[in-house]
């Protein structure tokens, strides 16, 4: 039993002393990537680490890639030699960040400070199960294959029911994944880690890493695709969480009904008829013929924009009066209404909350297709590197 | 030694010339040599595998490549259900940043665009782009404003010159490409319009003469996409399954003509 006991205490010293390093290292390296700091001598009185413990860290880091010496800085005050100046390198590594959707599956090849190299992506089709899994591959490897630099991790974004602790795809009916093992299956075929999250927390990832909500003290992100999701990233980080909202309902109706393209186009179609001489063309149409339709008065246009509205208001008004989020992003192709879309629902929120607490948060619109994968490039980079 | 095949009916250009660089300086690096070849000859000439640039290579040939086993990718071309990997330029966000610099940087409402082939995937995008962008500032442009040059220097210059002869008030001019920018220059500037003080001329694409001309262009390196179409080539022909669309990042370069 005694022996038992003291291996157990020896286990468990390696281990914390194992994650102690691991934190140490993380400390370092994220002083270093934000500018902070940028000498031993600094990095030893910022984390109280000692002297020795931060050079033989730091030597590491030189030795895997991630740190260069660039030369001597000036002495503070009285004697002593110059420190040697110490800089990140974002090329040390590349990062694979992934975007599944039922449409596609898009994805980057990113450095270090979230530069993209290279998107790759394609179309799913009626493809579903094991034949999506295939196709994931196949998109993987069109990044793989353009890597500069050793490939530190993959990041997933997904929709549907997830396990992400062990990423594992609960349920995502529309590619007819259920129980799949996603993180194992390409973690061993890739050789790097591979972490998955929800698509619409990552967006909240990637915007206060990389994005309009840096230094914020949160986000949170509404995104509208093939249905409807929230992402939140609260008090400086210390809280992330996402998740799909799409089914519930107001007046009767999901959401992911309520506020989706196909909604908006049989309701144009209905409008049609009371407004022939509408500007909204009958084809091709898209979100940017509503904002220019908008622009030129079209009573269609602006009926589409006062139900939309309506609608996001709802949400926008439970976000902020539980979470007071420094930013509120509405994310995905419905962007593309522009900022009028934003002034409607601000003007329907002041019916439910004050003023005062509205103009509190600021409402920011994002169509760009890569956020998704951006958001997994932020998240790896944290999970594996603790730089951010 | 093993070689790759390229199918460009015409490598010379300055576009296919340094895609063609891209490939080489891959292939080369891994003991590939790169031979320019006659898509209709592809089965003598013992290749490993093919890049097609553009729409240079009809679609039914690129089909019987493909079903002959041969591993094929594409650059600035997609054919629909083709099952092989493509790289084109990022066409989308290229013509929306030079859009948002005239627009919002440079106060511009005018503008005039001087498309590509209108058969050719990137002409085809950067001009729906375009129109996109109009839509996305509020802007009405007739179809007048919408020039056909054909990636060619002499019909960019004859367009711009029947353009500028017309009277129709513009302030800005975007090329699909920096060979047709330049062009544009050219013929603006013997039309004693001054660039950039009353028309501001931008271009897709960038290399040595844009930048020497002081054109501000959005930079898709041409060479890049030749370098990705053979890390796709060459992953193939080592029996990696690849496939999608690759598009690279890009980024505004500003000068003189803007």
């Amino acid at each position: 039993m005694e022996s038992f006991a003291v291996n157990q205490s020896e286990i468990i010293q390696k281990a914390t002393q194992g994650q102690l390093k691991v934190h140490n290292r993380e400390l370092l390296l994220r002083a270093i990537y934000s500018g902070e700091i940028n000498n031993r001598a600094a990095l030893a009185q910022l984390t109280n680490l000692t002297k020795g413990t931060v050079s033989l860290l730091i030597a590491e880091l030189m030795d895997e890639g991630y740190l260069i010496e660039t030369g001597l800085g000036q002495v503070q005050e009285g004697p002593g030699k110059p420190p040697r100046l110490l800089r990140f390198v974002p090329t040390a590594r590349q990062v694979i960040g992934l975007s599944i959707n039922s449409e596609r599956i898009e994805g980057v090849l990113a450095n270090l400070d979230g530069q993209v190299a290279v998107y790759h992506k394609h179309l799913i089709g009626d493809r579903k199960g094991s034949e999506v899994v295939d196709l994931l591959q196949k998109v993987i490897n069109g990044l793989v294959i353009q890597q500069s630099a050793q490939l530190l991790s993959i990041g997933i974004g997904s929709e549907g029911i997830l396990d992400t602790q062990n990423g594992i795809i609960i349920n995502l009916p529309s590619l007819g994944w259920r129980e799949l093992p996603l993180g194992s299956l390409l973690s061993e075929h890739y050789g790097v880690p591979v972490y998955l999250a929800n698509s619409t927390q990552l967006v909240a990832v990637g915007e206060y890493v990389f994005g309009k909500a840096i230094r914020s003290s949160g986000i949170a992100v509404v995104s509208v695709n093939d249905s409807v999701g929230v992402g939140l990233l609260l008090n400086r980080a210390s809280y992330e969480n996402g998740n799909d909202i799409g089914e519930f309902r107001l007046s009767h109706v999901p959401l992911k009904e309520a506020l989706s393209w196909q909604h908006v186009k049989d309701r144009i179609h209905e409008l049609r008829r009371s407004y022939p001489a509408t500007v909204l063309p009958e084809t091709n149409l898209t979100y940017l013929h509503l904002n220019y339709a908008s622009a030129q008065g079209d009573p269609v246009a602006l009926r589409i924009y006062d139900e939309l509205a309506e609608t996001l208001a709802t949400i926008f008004v439970w976000i902020i009066m539980l979470h007071r989020p420094d930013y509120l992003s509405l994310v995905g192709q419905i962007a593309d209404l522009g900022a009028l879309l934003l002034d409607k629902i601000t003007l329907k929120m002041q019916d439910s909350i004050s003023r005062q607490l509205i103009n509190s948060t600021i409402l920011l619109l994002d169509s760009s297709p890569d956020l998704i994968p951006i958001g997994a490039v932020a998240h790896v980079l944290h999970l594996e590197l603790g730089i951010v | 030694m093993p070689t790759i095949g390229v199918i460009s009916q015409t490598p010379d250009n300055l576009y296919s010339a340094q895609v063609i660089d891209g490939i080489r300086d891959i292939a080369e690096s891994r003991d590939f040599a790169v031979s320019k070849i006659d898509g209709q000859h592809y089965h003598t000439a013992n290749l490993q595998g093919i890049i097609a640039i553009a729409h240079e290579a009809p679609d039914d040939l690129l089909w019987q490549i493909h079903n002959d086993g041969i591993p094929l990718a594409l650059v600035s071309h997609q054919v629909p259900d083709l099952p092989v990997p493509s790289v084109i330029p990022n066409n989308w966000l290229g013509i929306a940043r030079l859009v948002e610099h005239l627009i919002v940087e440079r106060n511009r409402s005018r503008i005039v665009f001087l498309g590509g082939l209108k058969s050719q995937v990137d002409a085809v995008q950067r001009e729906a782009a375009f129109r996109d962008e109009l839509l996305r500032y509020h802007i009405t442009q007739p179809e007048s404003y919408f020039l056909r040059g054909n990636f060619e220097r002499d019909v960019a210059a004859r367009a711009v010159e029947e353009f500028a002869a017309s009277n129709q008030p513009f302030d800005a001019l975007i090329a699909a490409d920096h060979i047709m920018g330049l062009s544009a220059l050219e013929v603006l500037r013997e039309a004693g319009i001054h660039v950039p003080k009353q028309v501001s001329v931008v271009a897709f694409d960038d290399n040595e003469q844009a930048r020497r001309a002081g054109l501000t262009t959005v930079a898709g390196e041409l060479a890049g996409l030749g370098r990705c179409a053979a890390n796709q080539l060459l992953a193939m022909i080592r029996g990696i399954e690849v496939l999608g669309v690759t598009t690279l990042g890009l980024q505004l370069i500003v000068r003189r003509t803007s």
